[in-house]
């Protein structure tokens, strides 16, 4: 028992001997089940200088001063108690809430054009998901399990001679946050590797050629996307969402829209959600159906249907007024209080 | 206290989220470095399975079933964030079993984020009952308004006007009428009308405009007072006022998580002046 915690402790100790090189990201934990890929280097420099940059170099890098004062690291001017950042191997852990992940660095030389050359206008598949590389850029991730498909635009980048796929956007634009983040390990042919975050941790993909992108393959996605890919954080916030003014026009939509049913027992509330992506399009109308006691229950689904017709056929070109930015994505959110079958409050 | 320094984290995270796609990416990614120093505990700041895990644990750790309760509270907050509602219900009443203290903060939050006056009332008295003749705080309020507030919801005017009375009359003779909340005059004055009893209501909502010139809910109300009155005209110029206020202010009046009980909206204040025309 004393062995292990002594081997545990080590394992964790920073020394600034270990953290001087390059690390690079991958990925924020925003929950236990919600990552976002990290496409960012940082560099601890032995002369106790340090960088802070993007992997696609698109904002000029930020650059301060590191150290190691006794267990607790300083980053320019932040310090951070130990147990702040753990070290296991090559994975530094930075932060306990919504930590951020990098691993040590390891060039691996390849030009990014050669990997291109080898992606483009091919598919690719890895044990669960199926890359369908268009040579304009645009890409499909296909589940092989369930066929659900989302598009996305890829691009290789290059940093240190080493070559990285990166995934971002959505069918409706390049813009918008990052899907995946690769550092291209090998490039055979017929097979890729790649080095990146796989759930909770760090791991190797390797993609698999199937065949040719056929000329006419429709690159859709099957459902609902969201324009960002990162976007479980502000999903799960109800009180983060859409202008108080449009809501309120929502609301009185709501009222004028709903038909009651008078059945008696019909009582309770209903919390309803949606997003709305930033091309306008509404995806899952989720509801959460309580009764009286805050327990869960099903109400009448004439109550139901009847909520989701309404914001399937009648909001969407409702939802918004002339000051709310159309281009960004939202929750919207809203609580209904029945009696009886009828509406007694919306908030 | 411990509830407005979460309430600050969670603005903060809420600001940070709101506005990092404005920003420089690498600003961005170093301010949150900076952030990732100050949260020494899983649960700081946020609402996540994460923090529904670490509270948990928590409370099972905890010993004193007081302070049980408080990381309960904690746990609710995270939830209702969430939009669980029933997980965070399940919390809050056995928050105030273990710390019968917790009723008037769990009273709040029936309130204004779930709008169960019921509940909320009988949360709010089981406060009010421990200190009689007290009017004990909540936070930011007071516990008779936010009583108030419960009966005013019920449709129960007449007691609502009782508690309204009790808290405005203290602080008045504590601190001087000018430092009445005003919400807590447009609370009372809306009830007046309920009531018919719009001379009161008018006096109450002028106080309020003094303490508040800006409130579009103040000029609104004093609108509807004036209308009741039969005073046409000044009606219509407190009914422009608000609109006027609504648009400079650029929304009705809310807190961060809910909107005031009285606020008035455009749509309200156009179907004012339509009727007065």
């Amino acid at each position: 028992m004393c062995l292990f915690t002594l081997s545990l402790f080590y394992s964790f100790a920073l020394y600034a001997q270990p953290l001087t090189g390059r690390w690079i990201g991958v990925h924020t934990e925003w929950d236990l089940d919600s990552f976002c890929p990290l496409p960012a280097y940082m560099d601890f420099n032995p002369d106790s200088t340090w960088q802070l940059g993007l992997v696609d170099e698109s904002a000029a890098p930020r650059t301060g001063r590191w150290g190691m004062e006794g267990r607790v690291l300083r980053l320019d001017t932040t310090h951070y108690a130990p147990e702040l950042v753990s070290l296991q191997g090559d994975m530094l852990r930075i932060g306990r809430v919504q930590p951020m992940l990098f691993r040590r660095f390891r060039a691996v030389p390849m030009a990014r054009e050669t990997v291109w050359q080898r992606l483009a206008g091919q598919v690719w598949q890895s044990d669960s998901v199926q890359y369908l590389i268009a040579a304009d850029g645009r890409v499909g991730l296909r589940n092989r399990k369930t066929g659900a498909q989302t598009v996305h635009y890829a691009q290789v980048l290059a940093m240190d001679k080493s070559a990285f796929l990166v995934i971002r956007g959505s069918g409706n634009g390049r813009e918008g946050n990052i899907r995946a983040f690769w550092q291209v390990m090998s490039n055979e042919v017929g097979v890729i590797k790649l080095m990146g975050g796989l759930g909770s941790n760090v791991g190797t993909e390797t993609l698999r050629w199937v065949r040719p992108l056929a000329v006419n393959e429709t690159l859709k996605p099957t459902g609902f996307q969201t324009c960002a890919n990162c976007f479980a954080q502000h999903l799960a916030n109800t009180f983060v969402g859409m202008n108080e003014i449009s809501k309120r026009n929502m609301f009185t939509l709501f009222r004028q829209r709903y038909q009651p049913i008078n059945v008696p027992g019909q009582s309770g509330m209903i919390a309803l959600k949606f997003v709305r992506n930033c091309a306008g399009e509404l995806g899952v109308v989720e509801l959460q159906e309580l009764d009286d006691n805050y327990k869960r229950r099903q109400f009448d689904t004439r109550i139901t249907d009847q909520l989701r017709a309404i914001v399937r056929n009648e909001l969407p070109g409702n939802l918004f007024g002339a000051n709310e930015p159309r281009h960004t994505e939202m929750v919207v959110s809203c609580i209904f209080r029945l009696v009886d079958g009828r509406v007694t409050d919306i908030f | 206290m411990q509830f407005l320094i979460r309430l600050t984290l969670f603005l903060w995270f809420a600001f940070v989220s709101s506005t990092s796609q404005a920003q420089n990416p690498t600003d961005w990614l170093f301010g949150r470095f900076s952030e990732l120093a100050k949260y020494q505990f899983p649960s700081s700041g946020e609402s996540s399975q994460r923090a529904y895990r670490n509270y948990g644990f928590q409370v099972a750790m905890t010993k004193d079933s007081s302070k049980r309760g408080d990381v309960l509270t904690y746990r609710a907050l995270g939830e209702l964030k969430y939009g669980n509602y029933d997980r965070a219900f399940t919390d809050y009443e056995a928050a105030v079993k273990l710390n019968p203290r917790l009723a008037g903060e769990v009273g709040w939050r029936y309130l204004f984020l779930f709008r169960d006056y019921a509940r909320a009332l009988a949360h709010l008295q089981a406060f009010d009952d421990r200190t009689p003749n007290f009017d004990d705080p909540i936070d930011d309020y007071s516990v008779n308004y936010l009583k108030g507030r419960a009966y005013a919801g019920l449709g129960d005017h007449e007691n609502a006007l009782k508690a309204y009375n009790l808290t405005i009359s203290q602080r008045a003779t504590r601190l001087g009428m000018e430092w009445v909340d005003y919400r807590y005059l447009v609370a009372r004055g809306v009830s007046y009308l309920a009531q018919k009893q719009a001379v009161e209501g008018l006096t109450d909502f002028d106080m309020a405009i003094k303490n508040y010139p800006k409130s579009v809910m103040a000029n609104y109300h004093r609108g509807r007072a004036l209308e009741q009155l039969g005073r046409t005209d000044e009606a219509k110029t407190a009914y422009r006022d608000s609109r006027f206020f609504l648009l400079s202010n650029g929304s009705f009046e809310r807190d961060y998580y809910y909107e005031q009980p009285d606020a008035a909206y455009e749509e309200d204040i156009e179907e004012a002046l339509a009727r007065l025309k």
